[in-house]
């Protein structure tokens, strides 16, 4: 097991009364799985991701990630984690902007290994992982582009081949497909599949219902409980 | 520092080169004026320190009426056509009070070979001085020589060790230690070489003018008087202006009151200046900062998410600071020092005051502080930024601006 996620709790306080948007999760996952987190805005999908990618601390309960407590970890190996085990791709694809779409795939790793980034030039990438990625979303032509000149679904697409580009233990993504179209959604989907095939745990949060036909295991999320497909009021999707 | 951060540091200062060079600009202002502040810091009070161990005379007599500075005879040695009135000195070494007193000659001339502007020529009687023989002594231990002349810093010599007025020459016996004043283009000779210069050049029908009415004797411009112990100025003063009209007399006291003002207020500008810049340097770096974070939260968020501690965002931040700072400190650096020791003579001539440049060490030393000082001013002032970016809860600020 990748990850085994017990009693967990995130409560935040809005106009002075407390609500949990996280709610007594009990989640688990494992190498080469695809979960599938339905659920609408605001019913707690984005920030449970937030815990199980520790970015976020939860107020109560536990993540085990690869048999590590989070809670009993440093900011620095949680940190180091974050970099080199999980691969995290937010709902909204974030680039900085004085970097290429390249240069900002290759920033974990940069970061990582405390390098300069290694690859300046699409024509320069010797990684035929990544570049195969980048071939398989549509986007190879793009990676030499500065960030402000992509839309919104090609920065997503970007922002999913980053994730990867350390070739991490898990992938957890928050709302992959928004954005795109039907085509790159699904192009999206058969990536992240593939990466489960090669032995990845994916978990993706999503309102694509398309995404259900790859899951392993599908949940729905309502109102930060999250419910085993069929327990939900949005039962048998 | 490793080298990915090295990377998000430059390439982040050069995102947006105006912000960043403009604070650099405003960093370099104030690595000049610090720079300039400590160099003339050093300068003037080590120019005091040395004209006050050169100036043995507690009183000197000057003539009035003329256009002679009241500091600048003895201290700045700037010299005119003025002369004391006939038995002015055998009367001034007959009072009470007095234990020594000397005369000098001033003679100014443009006639000489070593210098493109004018020089003093400073003409001592050997048997009775008490204020140039001493300065002398520190670089000649044997008697000057007859026909000897010893000049300042600043005269240049000839090949052979002479130094040419009117047509002769005369050979240079010692150079001495800078002073910092118009004194460092003077020459300094004794009675008789004095008288030697006067008729080279009368011969070439330079005639220098005296107000006594003998054209052949020649006149003092100065004396300087050493007091007994328990001397009476007041009374001095009163007895040589009874006696003699357009006479001045002013104290060491005096003397150097005016300078040492003028030097304070000097010190003073030039250290406003460096508050100010200093101010506006911190305030500037710190809106600056504080407003490029808030546009930067997603991006910090990012670095976060794909691992960076909150101690490495700080040291991001704060190192990002650094650099502004140290570009802006050597650009500063760079000009001022090209400035300050291309004119370096010309500002020790306009300052009005002794002004000596530093020894090498001192101005290493100068250096050094406004480097050290310069390179931690911008970390220092964006530290309360640094932290609240490495404090940055990520999610959060991704939320913020899905939202």
């Amino acid at each position: 097991m990748i990850l085994n996620v017990s009693n967990l709790y995130k409560t935040y306080t809005r106009r002075g009364e407390e609500f949990n948007a996280v709610d007594n999760v009990e989640f688990f996952a494992w190498s080469g799985d695809f979960s599938v987190i339905y659920g609408e805005s605001g019913s707690g999908k984005s920030t449970l991701l937030s815990l199980l990618s520790g970015i976020n601390r939860p107020s109560q309960g536990s993540i085990i990630f690869n048999g590590i407590d989070f809670a009993n970890l440093t900011d620095a190996e949680l940190s180091a984690i974050r970099n080199d085990k999980i691969g995290y791709i937010p709902q909204d694809a974030v680039f900085l902007p004085q970097f290429t779409v390249l240069e900002n795939i290759f920033l974990p790793r940069a970061i990582r290994n405390g390098k300069k980034i290694e690859v300046r030039d699409i024509s320069e990438l010797t990684d035929i992982d990544i570049l195969s990625k980048l071939e398989t979303l549509g986007i190879a032509h793009l990676a030499n582009e500065m960030p402000a000149e992509l839309s919104g679904g090609e920065l997503k697409r970007a922002s999913i081949v980053r994730a990867m580009v350390n070739k991490p233990d898990i992938v957890i993504a928050d709302e992959p497909t928004s954005n795109l179209d039907e085509v790159n959604g699904k192009k999206v989907f058969d990536l992240l599949a593939e990466l489960v095939h090669s032995g990845t745990s994916v978990i993706v949060a999503t309102h694509d219902t398309r995404g259900f036909k790859y899951g392993d295991r599908i949940y729905t999320m309502l109102k930060g409980k999250l419910l085993p497909s069929g327990e939900s009021d949005y039962g048998g999707l | 520092m490793n080298k990915s951060d090295s990377n998000l540091i430059i390439e982040n200062y050069l995102r947006n080169p105006f912000r960043s060079f403009g604070l650099s600009l405003l960093i370099a202002m104030l690595a000049s004026s610090l720079l300039v502040g400590g160099l003339f810091s050093f300068s003037l009070s080590k120019g005091l320190n040395r004209l006050s161990s050169r100036l043995g005379a507690d009183v000197i007599v000057i003539p009035q009426g003329t256009e002679i500075n009241d500091q600048s005879v003895l201290l700045q040695g700037d010299s005119k056509y003025a002369y004391l009135p006939e038995g002015s000195l055998e009367f001034i070494r007959g009072l009470d009070g007095v234990e020594i007193a000397t005369p000098q000659y001033y003679l100014t001339t443009l006639s000489a070979s070593c210098c493109d502007q004018k020089v003093s020529v400073i003409g001592f009687d050997p048997a009775s001085d008490f204020v140039i023989q001493p300065w002398i002594r520190e670089v000649l231990t044997e008697k000057l020589p007859k026909g000897a002349i010893v000049v300042g810093s600043e005269i240049r010599i000839e090949e052979k060790g002479t130094v040419k007025f009117f047509d002769r020459e005369y050979p240079v016996a010692a150079t001495l230690e800078p002073i910092g004043n118009r004194l460092d283009q003077a020459v300094f000779v004794d009675v008789s070489t004095l008288e030697s210069i006067r008729e080279a050049a009368q011969e070439k029908g330079v005639v220098f003018l005296f107000r006594n009415e003998n054209p052949e004797l020649l006149t003092y411009s100065s004396i300087l008087i050493k007091l007994t112990p328990n001397a009476d100025l007041e009374r001095l003063s009163r007895e040589i202006h009874t006696r003699f009209d357009g006479v001045q007399i002013r104290s060491r006291k005096d003397m150097f009151s005016g300078l040492e003002k003028s030097a304070r207020i000097l010190q003073i500008v030039v250290w406003v200046i460096v508050a100010f810049f200093l101010i506006v340097a911190v305030a500037a770096i710190v809106i600056s900062f504080s407003l490029s974070t808030r546009e930067r939260r997603r991006e910090y968020a990012l670095l976060r998410i794909i691992g960076f501690t909150r101690k490495r965002l700080k040291k991001l931040v704060l190192a990002e600071s650094f650099l502004v700072s140290a570009v802006g400190t050597y650009i500063g650096l760079l000009f001022t020092s090209v400035a300050f020791f291309t004119f370096r003579i010309w500002i020790g001539e306009h300052v009005g005051v002794p002004f000596i440049i530093p020894a090498t060490v001192e101005i290493a030393g100068v250096y050094a502080v406004v480097i050290l000082l310069l390179h931690s001013v911008g970390p220092a002032a964006v530290y309360g930024v640094a932290n609240k970016v490495s404090q940055i809860d990520a999610y959060a600020a991704l939320r913020e601006v899905e939202h």
